[in-house]
């Protein structure tokens, strides 16, 4: 009666302007000074300070609900401000289980922010939020659902499950929504075990409130995102839902701004774009109505309400995901235009990333907006520029490609982020390599990016341009790597208009090298990769140059040499670039011979090295042409690799009595041969038959049999003596020399024990085994018979047998559902003793509702058992489960009389308004 | 899906924080710093959403608050604004023209009403009526509750 009165007041009732205050004087003037605080460090020690204090006062023994959540609060603001307060969480879990309202609220709300899932504190929560969701009062049911969203872990999940299914039908509107909200929790947390339940929460789409058909939705979603073929049936219904909202059929309320409840429309768009992805008949049932939403969202544009935008863009994103229509695409990319062409930021920005989307499956939508995507460029905003990067990559094309590519470059001039400019870069050098149509456009373009970002740029590079250059187009037939493929076609689509003075290969080499001399006699300190490319090509196809003379090459290369600004590695190639140039155009000049002397004794031995072999090959003015021709990059080297010319050799040292070559292949298979004779030889003369030993009895545990083989080597080692020279000569082993003790089953002496053992195991007997194992085994028993002699009662004997087994496999488990079976224990006790405790309840333990009570006799007996046979393990969760216990049964003292003091305080507040309990 | 919430003023001072998946401490605290610093440095003719990591930063400033979401890039960036605008109307309507004050002071109620709007990273009601009523209960619930105790320290 109190809650439907509570509903049907308005808020203004409450918006009262002395509104309550939770907040003493002396915690005001806490925050007061802390907001005066001039530095972090002054924050600090205030808090630390009031910490201390808090502290401090935590360790009494009698702290009232009042302090309590007093202190709760306190806390709460200290770990906002990011400090510590491990210690209270457990005071926020008291409080939460106050009967008064006003308590357990503070107390949820600050479990919830000081609890993260991870902690074994939460495991207390779920004792008072069990208890909560039985509760009559609409309002703690919710609390506790809200908490349940926080905290909840799948280990947690089966206890809560049973009540949040039934809060489903709740008559409240609010109380379904949260338990839906759960439910939508536990489905991301373990979605096998809730997909059990879907029968339940898909009756939630027909709910009268369609705020609760809303939260319904999301379940949907996340089941259609992971699971589309187990809902295609329920598209019919979302379409349904979907008209119904567009006409305009809900309460006023949902409204926002104009639309119809913009949020639902939009979780069922991302269903259905979900549903229909792939599938030509389930879009085909879509179309219409995304059309009609389209269509009713233009109403945002027009009056420039947000919500509408976003359901436009939601349905454009719809678009194209599901199965291609034409028509639809259309009118997608017509309103994508909208969003381009819009004055807003935010506007452009989702236009852009609609269009993004949209030119995957509709390549035809951005060609009326270019220019305008193009000037996004220019925009300050970085999001939007980044956005438009991502579009223009999808739309670079053959005719298109030497504009976007210009702009791209502009652009990253400006950037600052580092490892955002590397990618790019390479993804600039990507699609150059894709779409450029002019092989003189693409080198130029190379050396514009190595210009300037020549650091960020992978040294590939350089070796796919220095191939381009001197195989060109003529010898594109012979590439065979994959990596050239791209080159290819851009080679063969320039080859017509550059046949025209040269053969393109020429031509293409007079041109690179033009602008390779150029860059080299510039003299900036560009990187390192462009001079290594330039002085590579100078070095080749100097001779074909025509802007400039090999001598003033020369020139520049020397004095590239002596420049500061570039690495030993440059060094050294411009080095060999020099000796190159030097011996095509047999022209010298003096100051070679300064560089040869200064870097001869350079640290770098590389640069030593290749200063030496110019020396070297300058002193032999005669052979010079055939160590460097020219062009010789692609002339391939005939290597002998038989090295033939050595057989006169061979065969004059083998006369002269040298031994024959082996190769090392053969050398090794001999070597294995060797080892394998010899492991045989050891196998044969040490190797024991064991086969008769291994049919031994299935009853014999493995544990047996090894010290019987150990005795057994050592006593057949002592008789080898004897009969070395017969185990050596036949396989089988001679068992004759053995004492007739051992038989095939093992050692006889040791067999009767055995037997016997097994027959005392059948017989229950008290017979002792002087066998270690088998006391173990023995004490096993003994103490299974002890129990049954003592006990009558046929569940706890079943509860130990079951604990034998399983042992503490499922610690984690046993000990939540003993503090989830806590509620229901109380009840069922009574009921039970009514009944006769003798009855059988041989139920299925593992569920928590048919677990049989436990007494707490029962319970202690257990814990002992458990210590005895698990040991040390089981010891210490025996240990936590009785603390658990403690607080459990502190809780179960307070919900007797809360549930009803709290019911009668709640209506009593509520009847008479202003009076104070 | 929302990741978390944060409301910082001008000067980056966070006043209100929200996680909805769990992030360790430290974790915390460097996304606090890298959001509200990526936020407070935009210029206020950029757009409003911010691509970030594998994330996407939708913020929006009323005065002197800056009100930040994060969320999967696949969500829908303008309902995101307008998720933030129901908040803050919501905010406006309780508190009566709400300001930083507000909420500096009335963390808690704040946190209320955050409750009732955002569950678990979704928006819970989009009618502003029906939560101003269930956190008006709790008012009136509070208003008629005993004092809290002061703890004389």
């Amino acid at each position: 009666m109190s809650q439907t009165y509570i509903n049907k007041l308005n808020y203004q009732d409450f918006v009262n302007p002395n509104k309550p205050n939770y907040i003493t004087k002396e915690f005001e003037k806490l925050i007061r000074e802390i907001g005066d605080c001039k530095s972090k460090l002054d924050e600090d020690r205030l808090i630390e300070q009031q910490i201390i204090k808090l502290k401090k006062f935590t360790k009494k023994k009698k702290i009232k609900p009042k302090q309590q959540s007093e202190l709760v609060l306190r806390l709460l603001f200290c770990q906002l401000l990011g400090h510590d307060v491990s210690f209270a969480h457990i005071l926020a879990i008291n409080s939460s289980q106050e009967s008064n309202l006003f308590y357990k609220f503070i107390g949820y709300l600050a479990a919830s922010i000081f609890i993260s899932t991870n902690e074994d504190l939460q495991l207390l929560m779920i004792n008072s939020i069990q208890k909560d969701l039985k509760s009559d009062n609409t309002l703690a049911v919710s609390i506790a659902l809200t908490t349940i969203t926080k905290i909840i872990t799948v280990d947690m999940i089966p206890a809560v499950l049973s009540n949040v299914l039934i809060l489903l039908k709740h008559q409240e509107p609010l109380i379904r929504k949260k338990a839906l909200t759960a439910m939508y929790t536990f489905l991301k947390q373990s979605p096998e075990s809730i997909l059990k339940h879907q029968k339940d929460f898909e009756l939630m789409l027909d709910d009268k409130d369609i705020s609760v058909t809303g939260v319904a939705l999301d379940l949907f979603l996340f089941i259609s995102k992971t699971k589309p073929k187990t809902i295609k049936h329920l598209v019919v219904s979302f379409v349904e839902i979907l008209n119904l909202i567009i006409s305009g059929k809900l309460p006023i309320e949902y409204d926002y701004r104009e639309i119809h409840a913009p949020w639902i429309q939009i979780k069922l768009l991302k269903i259905l774009s979900y549903l229909g992805q792939d599938d030509p008949n389930t879009s085909r049932e879509i179309y219409q109505v995304v059309q009609l939403v389209l269509k009713e969202s233009e109403i945002g544009f027009i009056n420039g309400i947000f919500a509408g935008h976003a359901i436009m863009h939601e349905c454009i994103k719809t678009i194209t995901k599901l199965y291609p229509s034409t028509k639809l695409l259309e009118l997608a990319s017509i309103a994508a235009g909208k969003f381009v062409t819009s004055y807003s930021n935010n506007l452009k920005y989702l236009g852009i990333t609609a269009l993004t989307d949209l030119v995957l499956v509709y390549p035809e939508a951005t060609n009326k907006h270019q220019i305008i995507i193009v000037d996004c460029l220019e925009d300050p905003d970085e999001t939007l520029k980044r956005k438009t990067i991502e579009l223009l990559f999808r739309i670079t094309n053959k005719s298109n490609i030497s504009f976007i590519v210009e702009k791209m470059l502009s652009y990253l001039k400006t950037q600052k982020d580092q490892k955002y400019k590397t990618s790019l870069v390479s993804r600039i050098l990507k699609l150059a390599e894709e779409h450029g149509t002019n092989i003189k456009w693409y080198i130029l373009t190379i050396n514009k990016i190595l210009q300037i970002f020549g650091d960020l740029v992978n040294h590939d590079i350089v070796y796919n341009i220095m191939k381009l250059i001197s195989e060109g187009s003529l010898l594109e037939d012979e590439e065979d790597e994959e990596d050239e493929d791209d080159e290819e076609e851009k080679e063969s689509g320039k080859e017509g208009s550059q046949l025209t003075k040269y053969d393109g290969n020429t031509a293409l080499k007079i041109f690179s090298v033009n602008i390779y001399a150029e860059i080299i006699s510039l003299k900036k300190p560009y990187p390192n990769i462009l001079y290594q490319i330039s002085l590579w090509v100078a070095g080749e196809y100097s001779y074909l140059c025509t802007n400039f003379t090999t001598e003033e090459i020369m020139v520049n290369v020397v004095d590239l040499i002596n420049a500061f600004y570039i690495s030993d590695e440059t060094r050294a190639m411009a080095i060999t670039a020099l000796t190159k140039m030097v011996s095509h155009s047999g022209k010298y000049l003096e100051q070679i011979d300064t560089i040869i002397q200064k870097y001869s004794t350079s640290r770098n031995t590389d640069i030593r090295q290749r200063c030496f072999e110019m020396k070297g090959i300058l002193q032999l003015p005669n052979i010079i042409d055939n160590i460097l021709p020219p062009d010789s990059i692609n002339t391939d080297i005939e290597i002998d690799t038989n090295l033939e010319f050595l057989n006169e050799f061979v065969e004059n040292s083998l006369k002269n009595g040298g031994k024959k070559y082996i190769s090392k292949e053969e050398r090794i298979k001999m070597e294995n041969e060797l080892q394998l004779g010899i492991n045989e030889n050891k196998k044969k003369s040490k190797e024991l038959r064991f086969e008769a030993y291994q049919s031994n009895n299935p009853q014999q545990s493995s544990t047996w049999r090894i010290p019987q083989q150990n005795i057994y080597e050592r006593e057949v080692n002592n008789n080898q003596i004897s009969n070395t020279i017969e185990i050596e000569n036949s396989i089988s082993l001679k068992v004759s020399g053995i004492s007739q003790r051992w038989t095939e089953t093992g050692y006889s002496g040791f067999k009767e024990n055995e037997n016997q053992n097994i027959e005392n195991k059948k017989e229950k007997g008290e017979e002792k085994n002087t066998n270690d194992n088998n006391q173990n085994n023995q004490n096993n028993n003994n103490n299974n018979n002890n129990n049954n002699q003592n006990d009558n009662n046929d569940n706890n004997n079943n509860q130990i047998n079951q604990n034998n087994n399983e042992k503490i496999l499922d610690v984690k488990s046993f000990r939540f559902n003993r503090i989830g079976s806590k509620e229901p224990i109380l009840e069922e006790e009574n009921k039970i003793q009514e009944k006769n405790l003798n009855n059988d309840n041989n139920n299925n333990i593992t569920t928590i509702k048919q677990k049989p009570p436990k007494t707490e006799e029962e319970l202690k007996r257990e814990k002992t058992v458990n210590a005895l046979f698990n040991g040390v393990g089981s010891v210490r969760t025996s240990r936590k489960k009785s603390k658990s216990q403690k607080v459990n049964l502190n809780s179960k003292h307070i919900t007797k009389n809360t549930i009803e003091k709290n019911n009668e305080k709640v209506e009593n507040l509520i009847d008479l308004g202003s009076e104070k309990n | 899906m929302i990741y978390f919430l944060l409301l910082a003023n001008k000067q980056g001072k966070i006043r209100l924080s929200k996680w909805y998946q769990n992030f360790t401490k430290k974790q915390k605290t460097k996304l606090q710093k890298e959001v509200v610093s990526l936020c407070l440095s935009r210029s206020q003719r950029s757009c409003n959403f911010i691509e970030w990591n594998d994330y996407k930063i939708i913020y929006r400033r009323y005065a002197s608050l800056y009100f930040m979401i994060c969320c999967d890039t696949e969500d829908n960036e303008l309902i995101g604004l307008e998720i933030i605008h129901h908040f803050v109307e919501i905010l406006d309507k309780y508190f009566g023209s709400v300001c930083e004050l507000d909420i500096i002071f009335n963390f808690q109620k704040a946190y209320n009403v955050l409750d009732e709007v955002i569950i678990d990273g979704k928006l819970q009601d989009s009618s502003k009526k029906s939560i101003l009523r269930s956190v008006g209960t709790q008012d009136f619930l509070i208003l008629n509750a005993p004092e809290t105790g002061t703890l004389n320290l």
